[in-house]
């Protein structure tokens, strides 16, 4: 019979007693089905459930440097400039839909994503961050205090471990952070993919019966190095143990992209390198993180500097619908998709966290030459939530040229600027991939966003 | 009373960082003689790990034992640079096949050459434009991708024997008889074999469905426990 006590718990409190639990029975000895069994009877249904899901979320990463974050404004365009209907604006359709639900105000451009989906899994684009044109690794809106904010997620993200904790492909920011994960690099979208394609598995270890023989005199062979019983050295072991069983073992099919993921990406044989980059990433990466493999994707997004975009409509807005529907793709495949953890009822989708940054999002004000500088200096972060944050717009550029920033405290118009703004931004991203554990934002120097820019799931 | 206490360290500290004579990247002081006590390497500090689980008596490891052991690994500084299992360097990967006599020019698909040329991202190489230092703690796809070239070139080693080797010359990885020997092995991990590297070598082509895979995953594991961290 459930205990009511703890079946009421509520936010820390009952984040705190699953994790002491937890811990419990692990030094008990105690069976996972046996613990949940266990935590059902004494303390609901539902404590039981929450137990069995991950803590933390998975997260992708898009960094437009070299001016790429600016496509992405015709994605998430500013309210008021994409409403204004002046073609002088940066902002390629004439027409916008404002989206309905959301906290603060949205509307979608013609090809922008997710306008399928419930107000709580929107875009929540915080003006926020500094104006870094024409860097190739922006910083702006990726710190959170004096630690980088995708180090403080990968931190984060370690209470539910991986094969490869971050997947990163050059050139990428990622800053430093206490406990963060080591990202494995590669060059471009093919290299996730070969990451887990070793030769090896296709050659000397291409039958189980020799993969075993590796792996097993390999342990007996590291356990012959003096060095071996040494505390120092055990973490790197087990990581090596991790590597060799991953040598044997060929995933490069299951996470290969196909012909049908292409199309379902919006891929053709005339889309652009950068944009296909984008898709082939986001495709292989939802099929790694769907097979446990990895809990953080970060890719460079377009790179393209695009000051001619507007002086060929036809290209951008055939480049400005695929981006949408890669971003769907991607959507559409996470809600596909079982939680990896295994959480009753949900999908992938519900463990996801997306960010979208970059040097510069542009003028929003004038499309000719597309200009990289902005209205005091502004950036912008661009997050999707996963329902952990309130969706829409904190801050706002109207069609007079005025930029609104927030207020981190209330939530609406403040007095801060868009620099000052960057850490409170970031926080609200390492809330998210916390799962609502604002304990863990300040940990890393974050500040804890309060009820009116973040939601607990429902 | 305590923060004028903590200040006056603070301001201490910051007094003798600044008299430091060496350059910043300077593990050690360079004076002569090494001071044991001073180094990562010295008693007292967390290398010196004489509370073995296994090893010594009442698992105590012997004093006198520990600084021989490090004595037979280097230099003090060589010592306190090992401490931490630090990833093989991209380079020294490099140099170590190449001293085996792996050709690590090669552009042969798959071959040990090729895999290293293309796997500088697992591997972990520097990435200067992104400002990434090269990993120093081993990574997943480091060791993954090491092991992979490790495995690619097992044949090469096999089929030469050790002959193009430039660390060892002369010596013979197997013998006439198909066994691994002791040299060889010597040679392949970079120090002295134990009686087990041996029989643990033999045995495993013993298991393998033929000896000549059972040679190349000998080889393969070999390289890649002795190389997990330097």
């Amino acid at each position: 019979m459930a205990d009511p006590r703890l079946k009421s718990l509520r936010g820390a409190g009952r984040r705190q007693f699953i994790k002491w639990s937890t811990a419990v029975a692990a030094v008990l000895g105690l069976e996972r089905s046996r613990y949940l069994d266990v935590l059902s009877d004494k303390a609901g249904v539902a404590m039981a459930d929450g137990a069995s899901c991950a803590s933390t979320a998975k997260s992708v990463h898009l960094i437009g440097d070299n001016g790429g974050l600016a496509w992405f404004t015709q994605l998430f365009p500013y309210p008021d400039i994409a409403q204004a209907n002046n073609p002088a604006f940066a902002y390629y359709a004439n027409t916008a839909t404002v989206a309905t639900g959301t906290t603060n105000p949205l509307v979608y451009s013609p090809a922008s994503p997710f306008q399928t989906l419930p107000a709580n899994r929107q875009m929540t684009v915080f003006v926020a961050g500094t104006n870094q044109t024409h860097t190739k690794t922006p910083t702006s809106g990726l710190t959170i205090g004096n630690n980088g904010l995708i180090a403080s997620v990968s931190a984060i993200q370690a209470a539910n471990p991986t094969l490869l904790p971050v997947m990163a492909m050059n050139p990428f920011v990622f800053g430093s952070a206490p406990g963060a994960a080591s990202p494995a690099t590669v060059a471009d979208s093919s290299g996730l993919v070969d990451l887990f394609n070793s030769a090896a598995s296709k050659t000397l270890l291409s039958t189980p019966q020799n993969a075993g023989l590796d792996e097993a005199y390999f342990k007996a062979f590291l356990s012959l190095n003096s060095i071996a019983p040494r505390p120092s050295v055990a973490k790197v072991y087990d990581t090596s143990k991790v590597a060799v069983n991953l040598l044997g073992r060929n995933l490069a099919t299951q996470l290969a992209v196909t012909a049908a993921d292409d199309a379902r990406y919006g891929i053709t044989a005339s889309t652009q390198s950068n944009i296909v980059e984008i898709a082939h990433a986001l495709c292989t990466g939802v099929k790694a993180f769907g097979l446990g493999l990895t809990s953080c994707l970060v890719l460079p997004a377009m790179q393209d500097d695009p000051h001619p975009a507007f002086q060929n409509m036809q290209t951008l807005t055939t480049n400005v619908q695929t981006l949408g529907k890669i971003l769907d793709a991607f959507m559409a495949d996470c809600m596909a998709l079982p939680d990896p953890a295994g959480c009753t009822g949900k999908t992938l989708a519900d463990s996801m966290v997306m960010t979208i940054t970059g040097d510069t999002p542009k003028t929003g004000l004038t499309r000719s030459g597309w200009p990289d500088g902005t209205v005091d200096n502004h950036n912008l972060v661009m997050v999707w939530g996963g329902g952990w944050l309130k969706t829409g717009w904190f801050g706002n550029l109207d069609a007079s040229g005025n930029l609104t920033t927030w207020d981190p405290n209330t939530g609406g118009t403040g007095t801060a600027t868009s620099q000052t703004l960057g850490t409170p931004a970031a926080s609200a991203v390492a809330y998210a991939v916390a799962k609502g554990d604002a304990r863990q934002v300040e940990n890393f120097g974050g500040t804890a966003p309060p009820g009116v820019i973040v939601t607990n799931n429902t | 009373m305590k923060r004028i206490l903590l200040t006056s360290l603070g301001a201490t500290l910051v007094a003798l960082v600044g008299c430091q004579q060496d350059a910043s990247d300077s593990l050690t002081s360079h004076q002569e003689p090494w001071s044991q006590s001073s180094l990562a390497a010295g008693a007292g500090n967390t290398w010196n790990h004489q509370a073995q689980s296994v090893g010594g008596q009442n698992g105590i490891t012997d004093p006198t034992q520990v600084v021989l052991d490090d004595q037979a690994i280097g230099t003090p500084d060589v010592v306190a640079r090992l401490h931490g299992a630090q990833k093989l360097q991209y380079a020294t990967l490099g140099a170590i096949l190449a001293d085996l006599g792996v050709d690590m020019t090669s552009t042969t698909p798959d071959s040990a050459g090729d895999l290293y040329a293309t796997g500088q991202g697992p591997l972990g190489v520097a990435v200067y434009s992104s400002r990434v230092p090269e990993m120093i703690i081993p990574s997943t796809s480091a060791l993954a991708k090491e092991y992979d070239v490790f495995a690619a070139a097992a044949t090469e080693i096999l089929k030469s024997n050790l002959a193009t080797s430039t660390r060892c010359p002369g010596t013979q990885l197997v013998d006439s008889t198909g066994a691994f020997t002791s040299d060889g092995i010597s040679c392949l991990i970079g120090k002295p074999a134990k009686p087990d590297h041996l029989t643990l070598a033999n045995q495993l082509v013993s298991q393998a469905p033929d000896t000549a895979t059972g040679q190349q995953l000998a080889v393969a594991t070999l390289l890649a426990a002795a190389h997990t961290s330097e």
